[in-house]
């Protein structure tokens, strides 16, 4: 059993000591700080990465409202109240398990990955997409207390 | 990354924090390591050059509030503290006072648009990254958890 991050998908990386100098609305990333380079109107996470790596990230979200790929720039409204800790998924590992693939047992901790229901529509498909790539075929995922373990991380 | 730094997490500050009736307790939220701070400086020339806000030097972000006649820095801490989780929040922050700042050559400038936001100057033409490392240092290894 070992304790891994969620996968957040694409994330930005945001300073919340610094303030857009006339608009405190919109909160100004250079497109380096981007995961991948979002297109406006996405959902993105966004992160205040830890330090100290005995500590889980501080992550929340932004909704993209502006990408000036010449300028380098990416504006985002950002949820600032929103920050919470990286939820850590218990998973069980069997590299052995079909294919190449990892057989991912979700645990009991269901109730701690819930911590992202209601975070933005764009997590239903990034847990599909962690599913998917990472244990290549639903079936795969054992329930170890919920019927379906995909909706219990996504509802 | 500040792998060979040591943290100390506590609740409240244990810093012997000295203000007089004016004078500015000095917040910095998430991270103050040189390294992030030579990254916030660089980042906040870059961004307002590249939305024709010539800036005239180099900086960092922090938030300030003065210390209120009749108030103690606890007080003054609560309500520094209170103000910004309206704005911003982070895990945790740390404290410097104004003329902790200053008697290392450090200035405040009220930066706007929030009416206790402040830049520290770290260099005009160039960054200058003894003045970061000092910073980092003066800002220290305390981390005080912020409320929800």
């Amino acid at each position: 059993m070992t304790n891994m991050p969620f996968d957040l998908g694409n994330r930005i990386e945001v300073n919340p000591n610094a303030v857009h100098d006339t608009d405190p609305a919109v909160y100004i990333a250079r497109v380096g700080d981007a995961l991948r380079i979002p297109r406006r109107g996405d959902v993105v996470t966004v992160i205040q990465p830890e330090d100290d790596p005995s500590e889980a990230d501080y992550v929340s979200t932004a909704r993209v409202t502006d990408v000036d790929k010449m300028r380098g720039l990416i504006t985002l409204v950002v949820d600032w109240q929103g920050f919470h800790d990286v939820p850590r998924i218990p998973v069980s590992i069997d590299p052995a398990a079909g294919h190449g693939t990892f057989l991912l047992a979700v645990q009991s901790s269901v109730g701690r990955t819930r911590l992202f229901i209601g975070f933005d529509a764009s997590h239903r498909s990034l847990v599909n997409e962690f599913l998917d790539t990472t244990v290549n075929a639903r079936s795969h995922v054992e329930p170890t207390g919920d019927p379906d373990p995909f909706l219990a991380l996504t509802q | 990354v500040a792998e060979e730094t040591q943290y100390t997490y506590v609740d409240r500050t244990a810093k012997d924090l000295k203000l007089e009736v004016g004078e500015l307790l000095v917040i910095r939220l998430w991270s103050w390591t040189k390294e992030r701070l030579q990254k916030d400086a660089e980042d906040e020339h870059f961004k307002a050059e590249q939305t024709n806000r010539r800036l005239s030097y180099y900086s960092i972000s922090t938030f300030a509030m003065p210390l209120g006649l009749g108030e103690e820095v606890p007080e003054l801490t609560d309500r520094l503290v209170g103000y910004v989780r309206t704005k911003r929040t982070a895990r945790h922050y740390c404290l410097v006072t104004e003329p902790e700042l200053a008697a290392a050559g450090f200035q405040l400038i009220l930066s706007g648009p929030h009416e206790h936001h402040y830049d520290v100057p770290l260099g005009e033409d160039r960054l200058d990254l003894d003045a970061v490392a000092k910073l980092a240092d003066l800002f220290g290894t305390e981390k005080i958890k912020m409320p929800r």
